[in-house]
Formats: structure tokens, sequence, C-alpha cells
């Protein structure tokens, strides 16, 4: 399986790939629960913990949802500093997030499946 | 190196990889993160060195970041705005300028008959207080053309908030109908008050229902 990784995604682990398709399901996620501006929302992921590895790489992808529609953002103002940009589910976003929910358990449930079962038979 | 310094050459550093970013959002994304960084710093009780480089390093290099840009990026597409609702800013300021003529030629038809409503109409046409209302309404569409295009092309750029346009043509149109108001006789003035007001309630309620569904 390494040696396949290997030739496959030549820099990527397995844990990067699976950050980098759910990552964003994530953020909708959150967007979803409350109208939230980035530095929030990235305080949030990592309070999640292990979803992502560096907080900067989450401005292009807010940029793809904003551009995919996946979101809508508002500028207000904060009590301090600047504006801020605000950002907020669409509906296309909430019917992504949940067609993903669905999948996601179900993969979840299967992959978890076949993981006990590779332990079990290897503990005996 | 202090921490100010520390904090500049990182920005200079995002900014120079992301100056080949396509539309502007190179800019945008500097923008962003150095958003991000005042933020983060402060939140910090104290901004020491150890604080600024525990903050770069969360966010990652700016390489690492450009990066991500370019594997999220993509050419700013026509699709970029698929879920616009159809009562756009233009529409509503068109259907409530259509409400008018509308409204004027059945009252119009009421005491004239129609063969002459027609004609008053054509004539009410020329008056200040119906063309003017029409140009400001095409002028609306114009912009918001021109939204759109800034928005497929450079979708999110660091603008402040802008008024949307129907608002500004609302305003103006209100404005211009206090004017011609005042200018008429108290007659005119009476007609006229009655034929627009609903208008001016049906359009503002077409403008928070576009800005609810858009």
């Amino acid at each position: 399986m390494c040696r396949m990784g290997a030739s496959l995604h030549v820099r990527r682990s397995p844990l990067t790939e699976l950050r980098r398709g759910v990552l964003e399901f994530c953020v909708l996620a959150i967007v979803q629960r409350d109208e939230t501006y980035a530095f929030d929302l990235i305080r949030r992921l990592s309070d999640a913990g292990g979803l992502m590895t560096s907080e900067g790489t989450i401005y292009p992808l807010l940029g793809r949802l904003r551009r995919d529609g996946m979101v809508t953002t508002t500028w207000r103002q904060s009590a301090s500093g600047p504006p801020r940009r605000y950002y907020r589910i669409t509906p296309a976003g909430s019917s992504a997030l949940g067609a993903f929910s669905a999948d996601w358990t179900g993969f979840r449930d299967a992959v978890d499946a076949l993981l006990e079962t590779e332990e079990r038979s290897g503990g005996l | 190196m202090t921490s100010r310094n520390l904090v500049d050459a990182y920005l200079a550093e995002l900014a120079g990889a992301a100056a080949t970013l396509p539309g502007g959002r190179g800019t945008e994304l500097v923008a962003e993160v150095r958003e991000h960084i005042e933020t983060a710093l402060g939140a910090e009780p104290t901004i020491d060195e150890a604080a600024v480089r525990n903050v770069l390093d969360r966010l990652g290099s700016p390489a690492e970041i450009v990066a991500a840009e370019r594997d999220e990026g993509a050419p700013p597409r026509a699709a970029a705005a698929p879920h616009r609702s159809r009562l756009t800013p233009a529409t509503v300021v068109m259907a409530g300028l259509a409400g008018i003529v509308v409204l004027l030629l059945a009252v119009m038809t009421g005491t004239l008959g129609p063969a002459a409503a027609v004609m008053a109409l054509a004539v009410a046409l020329m008056t200040p207080y119906v063309w003017i209302p029409l140009v400001l309404g095409l002028l609306a569409l114009a912009l918001r053309r021109d939204r759109v295009v800034h928005v497929a092309a450079d979708e999110g750029r660091v603008a402040r908030r802008r008024p949307s346009p129907s608002l500004v043509g609302l305003v103006a149109i209100i404005v211009l109908l206090l004017v011609a108001l005042l200018a008429q006789g108290v007659g005119y003035m009476a007609m006229v008050a009655v034929l627009v007001l609903p208008i001016l309630v049906l359009l503002l309620a077409l403008e928070v229902l576009g800005r609810r569904s858009g």
C-alpha cells in the first residue's frame, strides 16, 4: 500500500489527501451553524484538532467556496480594527454539505468496520 | 529581527509569490493574511518575537499558501454566480417603473377613455418625473451589469460595501419625485402622491425580498 501511495502521490501522505477532501465540508458545517469571519473559523477548525496543518491555506479554500457560490460574504464593522468579512452558507452550500454528510456516514462506517475486523484478526 | 520586521518580511514574501495569481486575487490574499496576522497578534497578551513566530508558523509558509491558491484557483468563470436571485436590483427597479406606467395608464383610462389615455401617457412620458426615473432605472441596469462583470472577473476583491444600484436609484427616484411634487401645483401633488406612494412601498418590499433571496 505504501508503495502504491508513493507511486501515485509522491509527496502527499494519506492523511493530507483525506484532509483535502474533507476540510471544505468542515468549513461549510461551521458557517452553516453561525455566520463567521475567517479568523474565528480557523480557530474553530484548530480547536477541533487535526483537520489542517497550515492555517493560511484556509484562505485559498474560502476563495474557492466563494467563487463556487457555496458561501456568501458580508463586510461588517468590527468593534476593534477594520471591517471583517463574514461568511455564511448558501442554499447550494447547504445541499452540498447535506449530500456529503450522508456519504460520509456510510464511508466512515465502512472504513471503521474494515479496520476493526483487521485489528481483531491481527490481534489473534 | 523585530516582530514587525518578521511580519513585514513574511507579507513581502507572500506578495512576491502571489504576484502572478490571476485577477486581483494576489492582493486580496495578502490582505486576508495580513488581517489574520493582525487579529491573531491582537489576541496575544504580549507581542514578542516568539508570539509572532508562532502565528507565522501556524499560517504556513507563503509558498505553501500560494500553492494552495493555485490548487484551488480556477480561472474566472462565467458561472461564478449561478445562484443569483431572479429578483436582481435592476429588475426590481424596472418592475417598479413598469408599475408606475401601468398604474398611470389605468387611472387615466378611467377618466379619459383608452385612446386619450395612451396619448396622455405619451405626453406624460415627456415630463421629468417620468423620464428621469426611467433613465435612472436604465442606469441601475447598466451599473448592475458592470458589477456582475466585476464579480466574474475578480470575485470578492477587497471592496468595501457598496450600496446596491437599485437602492441608489430608488433614493434618487424618491428625491426627484419630491422635487417634482414641490415644483407642481397642489392638485398635481395630490394625484401624483396617491399614484406613487403605493409603488414606492412595493419597490421597497421587492428590494427587501431581492436582498433576502439574493
